[in-house]
């Protein structure tokens, strides 16, 4: 890694949140700016330069010519980052993968649907390698700056691999399931201060699922609490739609896929 | 007519196009603005629990989540029938008047407000919040970065995050204030007001000591007389939070003013066969066309839209400010869209004094910050002002709260007619019998529909004031006439 | 390069400790300061003050105290309260107790008639909690080390989540992780010592790639054992002090309780097997 790396933003389907917490970031730690060189960044810069070492990604794929941007992009960069849960799952913009793609586009568009290309949403890895991901929705500032400086020491980001169960314990919250409600901590990465069971409701899955989390126990878990079948599928569906997919199907029978 | 491709702009892909159509003269016939919105919230919620809204829907945006955790929220409370509690509500309004103070700062210092500060004709190059350091000093740009800090963390205290949100819930609100937070928060709005006071100041000693610029603003090429709408409250004064929409007419005279039940009685969406948005419009005028005054029902909710639709404003210096406003620009309404930056300073001093006023309220440390509903939901509507323009959610549920119908009227989608009739204006005077002046083309285009403050203008727009876009003229037979681009990759 | 070691010890007083924890922070006196004794943990303690309370009722269904030894405490604490219902009975194990109740009016030197209302209270807790394991706790080192193959342990990994939350609220468990922080200029920085959890999938891996214990199964069957078996070996006390946290917290009732009685069952039927063979 050199000293100062040239890093580049760049976003697609997204909501531009993780870009702007990147911006943000700048409130308390300005010296961002001393540690990296940002020659790309379109919410924040009008410098364009196409020589850069560190890609960070925003949003999901979600229509076929983007495919060729995003390979242009690994071409260019030593190492490129998924930026968000829409980047590194898919997100929200996968709800709409359960049902039937034309059905939604005409639904939007009308009789004009034909003149926007789209295809299922999916995750950045999907489409092109990568080489790291900061997961969350959005991103959490902390991190990103953590996952900067560790680039910049020649280390891979460190973002936690446990549950979110151990942040809610050292934070002594009494568990939501005790106050009567349900949440995905369990097989969810920590990482977050786990802001939902703080302040209400159980975690809905933002940051993605750990390696090897065992799915099956955690839904027989959601049902035991009283969730219907079409309930689990909507907690689960939130953000992990394209995981869920991927896993074989959540139980929908229209015939969608990721592909 | 001819058949034409449009290419999306989509603030989610961050460039735009617009297409205008000549006629068989050669001269502007039409233009047509783009906003598709390819992640579908409307339809990939169906089937979902509607108490997820405020959640899913404040994805839309990351610059104004907090709008949509609202408007959803409030539907839901609507959805559920259930009502709040009077804490709740102040809670509700205190965190969003937080987020307001720090949205308006940040589009008026870095996005939209340039264009204001450093003046129309300026290059591009200086029309970004480094043009407005220029203009205005260091101070400012510090002052920008700790408005957003302060208010970001009174936001996180209050909903969990700063960019989007946790703690809306039909019936209330997660999270009760603390003496100890309220003494934070009365400290971050009195920082507010000050701030607010400055940023007033700051359009006093660069607009308003000018007079060339003040005859730019009331002259001019941006002036549209439409109806104009904003919630307000039970005296008419601009309310964010909650109250009855009030529409009036390019003379002020009040049109409609209904409650948000109410709102497909008074509003319809027209369809135009280019297109496959839908441009709302007043039912009580009908749909004219692309056309202005007080017979057409196009109508546009903005900043400026607020002032003019209320009687004035609710705390005694954005009162001040109100008044000074329309005395220098010759009366209400103001019809000069330029004027909507200033119309955001005067509301950001009046979400900074509301704050206040919440935070010092005794009752706002009550713990009672929810009902739980026990009603079997049908149908909800919940409308909050978001900074872009007022924001209707509306949901329909089964007897289990899972959602069977959801419509979305965003701040933007207001605006559709009025940022098509101004991105023509701004065109029309530079082609002329098939020959397109190309200079400065963009750039007026740019500004005419910037100024209405749509939220594209937000995501697309990069902060030193390039936005990506490509424009393609098309003569009578759909042939490409010209193509232009800046900043597109 | 300068590095300071930061060890915070503010001056604490712990109120109404039950006697199962009492044995567990026995244990984690014991385990810091054998060995290599860790400063940190050491100056901490030596700057807290325990006021620990007779447990006269079970505090909540999950708990299992009585089977392994930890319904009383003689000695460890500073102060131990007694409830004799108007009254309660001080005992001092330490110069600390003896100087907080120095001079303290409220006190007095107990009468015969004191010692034998402690006396009854102390009877009379007893029958009050039940024994739930079906066997004696001195039996379970043992019994452990004949059921590392049990199946029981698949049977625990296919419903155990992972999700780490019964380390978390166990007091003796105090497994850590040590991490580098630094800050951006990369010439400043902190070694943290942080929380971790032997039962997270990420725990046993080294460097190089390896994780020892890749299976749920496997990290059940760890815990257990340190509970159990392994503690109570390398100290001398017992591991597990019958709180019932990890079973209260457990979302998928994997409860110390059951597992230690289901392999004793199955020890039991194995035996009765073998001697019929």
């Amino acid at each position: 890694m050199s000293a100062k790396p040239k890093v580049a933003f760049f976003e697609f389907t997204s909501c531009e949140g993780c870009q702007l917490t990147v911006v943000d970031s700048l409130q308390d730690h300005p010296e961002l700016l001393d540690a990296i060189e940002i020659v790309n960044f379109r919410e924040a810069i009008s410098r364009r330069d196409h020589d850069y070492q560190i890609a960070f990604i925003e949003g999901s794929c979600s229509r076929p010519s983007d495919e060729a941007t995003l390979k242009a992009i690994r071409a260019q960069a030593g190492m490129v980052i998924e930026l968000g849960a829409c980047a590194h799952l898919g997100g929200i913009n996968t709800i709409r993968n359960r049902q039937n793609l034309d059905d939604v586009r005409h639904y939007v568009y009308g009789d004009k649907a034909d003149w926007y290309e789209t295809y299922p949403a999916r995750p950045i890895h999907a489409v092109i390698d990568v080489d790291a991901a900061i997961p969350g929705c959005p991103i959490d500032r902390d991190e990103f700056i953590m996952a900067v400086t560790q680039l910049l020491q020649g280390r891979m980001p460190q973002i936690p691999d446990h549950p979110l169960c151990i942040e809610c314990k050292l934070k002594e919250n009494v568990c939501v399931y005790q106050r009567g409600m349900t949440c995905l901590g369990p097989i969810i990465r920590a990482g977050c201060d786990a802001i939902c069971p703080t302040y209400g409701d159980g975690c809905e899955g933002c940051r993605g699922m750990i390696s090897n989390p065992n799915f099956d126990s955690l839904r027989e878990v959601l049902a035991e609490h009283g969730m219907s079948e079409d309930a689990i599928k909507a907690k689960l569906t939130m953000f992990l739609t394209y995981q869920m997919m991927d896993r074989g199907g959540i139980g929908d029978d229209n015939g969608a896929t990721n592909a | 007519m001819q058949k034409i491709m449009i290419d999306p702009i989509t603030r989610l892909e961050g460039h735009g196009k617009i297409t205008l159509f000549l006629n068989d003269e050669g001269d502007l016939e039409n233009a047509y603005f783009q906003i598709p919105e390819l992640r579908g919230f409307e339809v990939f919620s169906l089937g979902r629990p509607a108490e997820e809204m405020p959640r899913i829907t404040q994805r839309i945006c990351g610059v104004c989540p907090e709008a949509h955790h609202m408007a959803a929220t409030k539907a839901l409370d609507d959805l559920f029938h259930v009502e709040a509690p009077p804490v709740a509500h102040k809670v509700r309004e205190l965190f969003y008047m937080a987020f307001y103070v720090t949205d308006h700062t940040t589009h008026f210092y870095a996005l939209g407000g340039p264009d204001f500060v450093v003046g129309p004709d300026a290059p591009a190059a200086e029309r970004n919040i480094l043009g407005v350091v220029a203009a205005a000093g260091m101070e400012a740009g510090l002052a920008v970065i700790n408005c957003r800090k302060r208010n970001h963390h009174a936001i996180k205290m209050l909903g969990g995050r700063a960019i989007h949100p946790v703690a809306g819930l039909p019936g209330g609100w997660s999270v009760a204030v603390t003496p100890e937070m309220r003494d934070e928060l009365v400290r971050i709005a009195e920082e507010n007001v000050e701030f607010a006071r400055f940023s007033l100041q700051l359009v006093d000693d660069i607009v308003l000591k000018n007079q060339a610029y003040v005859d730019l603003i009331v002259g001019g090429a941006y002036t549209t007389p439409i109806h104009y709408m904003g919630l307000v409250d039970a005296n008419n004064h601009v309310n964010f939070y909650d109250g009855k929409v009030r529409v009036v007419d390019p003379d002020g005279v009040e049109v409609v003013r209904y409650a948000p039940h109410e709102y497909t009685q008074h509003i319809a969406e027209h369809v135009e066969p280019f297109s496959y948005l839908k441009f709302p419009y007043l039912k009580a005028k009908g749909w004219k066309g692309f056309v202005g005054g007080k017979e057409s029902g196009v109508y546009a909710a903005t900043p400026l839209s607020r002032l003019n639709a209320a009687d004035g404003m609710a705390t005694p210096l954005a009162q001040e400010a109100y008044e000074k406003f329309y005395a220098t620009l010759g009366g209400k309404p103001v019809h000069h869209t330029l004027a909507c930056h200033w119309a955001r300073v005067i509301e950001m001093m009046y979400a900074a004094e509301r704050m206040l006023e919440l935070a010092r309220d005794p009752e706002i440390t009550n713990p009672n910050v929810r009902n739980i509903p026990t009603e079997t939901p049908t149908e909800g509507i919940g409308i909050v002002e978001a900074p872009r323009g007022t924001l209707t959610h509306h949901y329909a549920t089964d007897a289990n709260g899972i959602l069977t119908m959801v419509n979305l009227i965003v701040g933007t989608t207001n605006n559709n007619a009025p940022i098509t009739m101004s991105i023509k204006q701004a065109a029309q005077a530079l082609i002329k019998k098939g020959e397109v002046i190309t200079d400065g083309l963009l750039n007026k285009i740019e500004m005419a529909f910037r100024s209405y403050d749509p939220c594209f203008s937000c995501a697309t727009h990069s902060l030193p004031g390039q936005m990506p876009l490509e424009v393609e003229v098309l003569d009578a037979s759909g042939n490409v006439l010209k193509r232009l681009s800046q900043y597109v990759d | 390069m300068q590095i300071e070691a930061e060890i915070e010890h503010v001056p604490t007083v712990v109120m109404g400790v039950h006697t199962c924890d009492m044995h567990a922070i026995q244990l984690l006196d014991r385990v810091h300061a054998t060995g290599y004794a860790d400063q940190h943990y050491l100056a901490r303690r030596q700057n807290t003050v325990l006021v620990s309370v007779e447990c006269l009722r079970p505090c909540m269904p999950h708990s299992f105290c009585k089977s392994m030894g930890t319904l009383s405490i003689t000695e460890g604490y500073d102060i131990h309260l007694t409830d004799l219902g108007t009254d309660y009975a001080v005992d001092i194990d330490s110069e600390k107790g003896e100087a907080i109740i120095a001079g303290l009016s409220a006190l007095w030197d107990p009468t015969d008639e004191d010692y034998e209302r402690l006396n009854r209270v102390m009877a009379e807790k007893w029958p009050r909690f039940a024994y739930r394991l079906d066997f004696d706790v001195t039996e379970l080192p043992n019994l452990m080390g004949m059921s590392y193959n049990s199946s029981y342990w698949e049977e625990l990994g296919a419903r155990c989540l992972a999700c780490g939350m019964c380390t978390k609220v166990c007091p003796t468990c105090y497994c850590f992780n040590v991490s580098d922080e630094v800050d951006l200029s990369l010439q400043n920085g902190k070694r943290l010592r942080i929380w971790d959890s032997c039962q997270v999938d990420q725990f046993a891996v080294v460097a190089g790639g390896h994780n020892f214990r890749a299976s749920r199964a496997a990290r059940q069957r760890h815990r257990f054992f340190r509970k159990g078996k392994y503690q109570t070996e390398a100290y001398g006390l017992v591991g597990c002090v019958g709180c019932g946290r990890c079973a209260a917290a457990c979302l998928v009732n994997i409860t110390p309780v059951d597992t230690f009685n289901e392999l004793y069952r199955r020890r039991t039927e194995r035996n009765h097997a073998e001697a019929k063979s």
